[in-house]
């Protein structure tokens, strides 16, 4: 229902890429997922987030696009963030990336995880999948996101 | 075909075409009717019969379906591959694969249709029945060979059974007419590329996977992939040159993946044994570098920390290898930075360093803990970068609060440094087991700034680590409170009032963000929410509600039953789109799924509650009422004692019935005002309590826990934890040889650390032995004479018969794991190095040593005594654990009320044990 009240936004992605950088240090491992990820990333979900997907579509997302799946481990080998992200089977608008979830825990923030997350997934969209641009969508109420992909990307 | 009765006229013929696709789309009344309706005039037509069966299944009416589908069998004689086909479909909808691919042969006995051979292959592939699939695979090539997914396809099937050269033989055909048309063409081949490395680097044909990556460089549109593979083939062919280059290369594109730094790490040190390695671990991080190399990899991070300015991995790196003076030059800038930024999670980014230097068990079994092992080199070198870190945030917080800045500056820092320095330091002290130093600063950051949720977290972190409890749990709520929009917090605060015991409070809070009100359970579940679930079945446990603990660790255990399932769709899917090296990693992920954290805590948790219905069958047994215990035998005083036990119980069920009656009557009533909906349409729970669940499970409770022990056998190898389940559960079994190999295999897993000194193993074996070798069990739980908690440790004799041939092979495991001497002497040993000497620091050992003891010799008091002189300065954890045994084995009350005295005078904050609190 939160989805009515959704904004959606896009964005270009060529040529922003290398733009000024945000993110003010990062001391977690952010790689691209694995298989053995996605238990820990539902999880994660779950955690901190109103909107929730069963472990089958984490397997849709990973073994349809292996490239757009990014997370943030801590030291500790526990998912901090992550960021699950697909193609658009939409090909009305052009070729674009579509951003299905992004999280970070809260005591992670901080340290620009969003950003280098969505800049990763951006990338391989990009260069793997040769997207112009991505989409996502966004509640109101959420001004961190809000700021984060007007802003900072 | 011939037979005449099977042939419809044309106006119904043309009904029956339109039933597959209708059925497709899900339109299954539809197909029920317009069955019946041919069936009307053409009772006989078996096929028809057996589009009906389908949606009657579909519909859930399953016993109709099966008879139907029988039937649409006999009257076609068994000769239609359409009706052999549905009686599998029918069986593959009910999970049973078995079945289904029997009648698929017999389908495909009767016709060539493409269709049957792909659900066929399906089944194969989701039960791995690997020969067969590749058998089905190589029929499927053979007749449309047209198709690139037919040739991957049969490819993947050689790879899975191992047969690398034809797997790599079919794919490179097929690679040979690829050609590239569009971007999602270009894709696909590329993952085929891919594929082909992959292949080629597990027959360990390195060279080889390096010289084709090479050469299909413009066609691999993956580049990150591309580079990463051949980084890691470079550095496993020990071409360190080579691969450094490539991981300089990727570190300008990510300089925060660990695994690039791992990579390059390896290549400065030349050396290719880093595969153990994983997560944010590195090879500099055991402190055992020496002078040139730890100059090499200093200067190597100096450069990085210019040439990547905003990383802060290749500032938080060398944290882990440097020492002395440059540590602290490098720790001072890294925590002025990070405190400057107000970083929360500094302090967590650092505590790997604190788990090293304290090199401590962890006492208690939660999901998240695992073995720490830590050499003696690095943990002295830890040590010393954990007082140098603590030297200088307590030096910044001197300077603050004096002058407002930070030492050796002149300006003053804003006020956020500050708090942000009291938040770090009193997780510092909490670690290093200061509460109430802890206590004292995150207090003053409260006063600081009282709306930050941070610092709740934090707070009741600390409480619970002082072992108050409750007090916690009221600290996250009102941290909850200020950021009601904010999950995180929401879950931290429920699963806080789940460990305190508020089960209710803990579930509404929960429910606030499971936007479907009155079903937030349903919704948990259905959204697979495993770390609630474990956390309420521990709560529930904790308060003896085993039904409704099962109930909660049942629900794990299905989610991956699920997670199984869900790659039945992907068989086909994973073949169109290419992705085959995520398909082979799902396929690989699944044999392995139940080694994870959230399945084995499940298993543990449902593994207690059997032990405890065998153990407490006065209170959770079944039939109570026929087990009436044999007065007869006897003396006046043991029937007494016996009398009112059984009315206690019984009067403690029955207000537990009451209770449930009347939360249930309430339930029905609140059903009556508004009719609950559940989530998605979920059936009706109707065991909302878990009393059904229980009753069919505390029949046997031992074969339920074998069961469990037998998965996690299987999946969960590397945890002591599943042997030493599978210990309890053997032995409770009389199965000794299981329960010794159990022991067995957790010794190997502590091999290279205290091996049969492990607490855990050493507190069983050791009387196990003893038992073994003096023929008789005396430990009630493990003879099987225990009925309730409060009998655990009465005086039995169980006498063992164990066979000549038995009792050798014992003797022979026992010599091999390195029991050398009577278990007695063994025990008595054990006892005066860890629990007589009450300086020695290890309260896991304490604890395991006196509880051998009391099994060795029942009649000895002086381990209640020597167990709770815990050293000063010890943990409440560690107070906790004790505190825990002395209830376990019914310690006299002066020992426990004199034990509870002392452990409220360490830590006053620490919730009374339970049994102090009814004495009152």
């Amino acid at each position: 229902l939160q989805e009515a009240a959704a904004r959606q936004q896009q964005q270009q992605v060529g040529g922003r890429l290398g733009g000024r950088a945000h993110a003010r240090g990062r001391m977690v491992n952010i790689r691209r997922a694995t298989l053995d990820d996605l238990v820990a990333m539902q999880s994660t979900n779950l955690h901190c987030l109103p909107e929730n997907y069963q472990m089958k579509y984490y397997f849709y997302h990973i073994l349809s696009w292996p490239q757009l799946l990014y997370v943030a481990e801590d030291y500790n080998h526990k998912i901090v963030g992550y960021v699950l992200a697909k193609m658009d089977e939409d090909l009305s608008k052009g070729l674009h990336g579509h951003i299905t979830s992004l999280a970070v825990l809260r005591t992670h923030r901080k340290l620009g995880l969003a950003t280098k997350l969505m800049r990763a997934a951006q990338k391989d969209m990009e260069e793997t999948f040769r997207a112009k641009f991505v989409s996502l969508h966004v509640r109101h109420s959420n001004y961190a996101a809000f700021h984060l992909y007007t802003g900072t990307l | 075909m011939a037979d005449p009765v099977q042939v419809l006229p044309a106006k119904e013929q043309s009904v029956f075409r339109s039933l597959a696709k209708l059925q497709e789309q899900k339109q299954y009344k539809k197909v029920l009717k317009l069955t019946d309706g041919i069936l009307k005039s053409h009772p006989n037509h078996g096929e028809t019969l057996s589009f009906k069966a389908l949606a009657l299944s579909s519909l859930k009416r399953k016993d109709e379906a099966y008879a139907a589908a029988k039937m649409a069998l006999i009257k076609t004689k068994m000769r239609s591959y359409v009706a052999w086909h549905i009686f599998g479909l029918i069986y593959r909808s009910d999970r049973n694969y078995a079945e289904a691919i029997k009648c698929y042969r017999k389908a495909l006995a009767l016709s060539d249709n493409q269709q049957i051979l792909k659900d066929l292959s399906i089944l194969q592939i989701q039960i791995r029945d690997l020969k067969g699939y590749a058998e089905t695979r190589k029929t499927m090539l053979a007749k449309t060979s047209t198709q690139r997914s037919n040739w991957v396809g049969f490819s993947l099937a050689q790879h899975m059974c191992g047969n690398y050269n034809v797997a790599l033989l079919i794919l490179d055909t097929c690679l040979g007419f690829m050609r590239s048309h569009n971007d999602r063409d270009l894709y696909e081949q590329s993952e085929i590329f891919l594929y082909k490395v992959m292949l080629l680097e597990e027959t360990g044909a390195l060279e080889p996977a390096v010289a084709f990556l090479d050469a299909f460089e413009s066609r691999i549109v993956d580049k990150i992939g591309w580079r990463e593979k051949k980084a890691q083939l470079l550095l496993a062919l020990g071409k360190f040159d080579e691969a450094k280059e490539l991981y300089n290369t990727l570190l300008d594109i990510n300089p925060e993946s660990f695994d690039y730094h791992r990579g390059l790490q390896a290549c400065l040190l030349q050396s290719k044994s880093i595969s153990s390695l994983s997560g944010c671990q590195l090879p500099v991080q055991d402190d055992r570098l020496d002078g040139a190399k730890l100059d090499a990899m200093a200067t190597c991070y100096k450069d990085f920390a210019e040439k990547y300015p905003k990383a802060f991995a290749v500032r938080r790196i060398p944290l882990d290898f440097l020492s002395g003076a440059a540590f602290e030059q490098q720790a001072d800038s890294f925590l002025r930075d990070g405190l400057r930024k107000g970083i929360p999670s500094l302090f967590s980014t650092l505590r790997p360093l604190y788990k090293k230097a304290l090199g401590r068990r962890e006492l208690t079994e939660t999901y998240f803990t695992k073995g720490l092992t830590v050499s003696d080199s690095s943990q002295s070198g830890c040590q010393a970068r954990v007082a140098t870190v603590g030297k200088l945030v307590e030096g910044y917080l001197k300077s603050l609060r004096e002058t407002s800045k930070l030492p050796g500056c002149n300006e003053e820092e804003a006020p956020t440094v500050f708090l942000w320095v009291l938040y770090f330091l009193a997780q510092h002290r909490d670690m290093l087991g200061d509460q109430d130093g802890a206590l004292k600063l995150i207090d003053e950051a409260l006063k600081h700034s009282p709306t930050l949720v941070d610092l709740y977290h934090v707070k009741g972190r600390i409480l619970k680590h002082a072992g108050a409890l409750e007090t916690a749990a009221d600290v996250l709520e009102e941290g909850r409170t200020l950021d009601l929009a904010d999950k995180w917090i929401n879950s931290k605060s429920a699963k806080f009032q789940l460990r305190a015991g508020r089960i209710k409070k803990g579930e509404d809070i929960v429910a606030l963000f499971t936007k479907h009100e009155g079903d937030s359970r349903g919704y948990l579940m259905d959204m697979q929410c495993m770390w609630f679930e474990i956390e309420a079945g521990m709560a529930y446990m904790r308060q003896d509600d085993l039904g409704m603990a099962l109930k909660f660790f049942k629900s794990v255990e299905k989610h991956f039953d699920d997670f199984e399932q869900d790659q039945l769709d992907f068989h086909t899917y994973c073949l169109r789109k290419f992705t085959m090296r995520s398909y082979v990693g799902m396929l690989r992920l699944i044999e392995r799924v139940r080694g994870d954290r959230f399945f084995a805590a499940a298993a543990h948790g449902a593994v207690l509650c059997y032990l405890r219905i065998h153990d407490e069958k006065a209170l959770f047994g079944p039939n109570q009422d026929d087990a009436e215990p044999d007065l007869a035998s006897m003396t006046a005083a043991e029937r007494k004692r016996a009398k009112a036990k059984a009315r206690k119980a019984e009067q403690k069920r029955k207000k537990e019935e009451e209770e449930k009656a009347a939360a249930a009557a309430k339930q029905q009533e609140e059903k009556k005002d508004k009719p609950v909906k559940r989530w998605r349409d979920l059936p009706e729970d109707d065991d909302p309590t878990g009393t059904k669940l229980f009753e069919t499970l505390r029949e046997d409770p031992l074969k339920h826990a074998s069961e469990i022990v037998r998965a996690v056998v299987k999946f969960a190898p590397n945890n002591l934890q599943t042997h030493i389940d599978a210990f309890e559960v053997a032995v409770r079994r009389g199965k000794l040889l299981q329960a010794l190999r159990a022991l067995y295999a957790a010794v190997q897993l502590e091999k290279d650390h205290d091996g049969i000194e492990h607490p855990d193993i050493f507190s069983r074996l050791i009387p196990f032995l003893h038992f073994v070798q003096n023929g008789a069990i005396t430990y009630a739980p493990w003879a099987g004479m225990s009925t309730s908690k409060e009998d655990k440790n009465k005086q039995v004799t169980k006498p063992l018969t164990v066979s000549p041939v038995a009792k050798e092979v014992i003797d022979t495991i026992a010599a091999e794991i390195g029991v050398s001497g009577a278990p007695l002497d063994l025990g008595k040993a054990y006892y005066a190095k860890f629990a007589a000497d009450h300086s020695s620091g290890d309260a896991a050992k304490r604890v395991a040593a006196c509880k051998a003891q009391l099994l060795l010799v029942p009649s000895d008091a002086a381990p209640f005594k020597d167990v709770a002189a815990l050293p000063s300065g010890a943990r409440f954890e560690a107070f906790d654990f004790v505190r825990t045994f002395l209830l376990e084995h019914g310690a006299p009350a002066d020992v426990s009320a004199a034990f509870e005295a002392k452990l409220q005078a360490a830590f006053p904050r620490a919730v009374p044990s339970q049994s102090s609190a009814k004495e009152e």
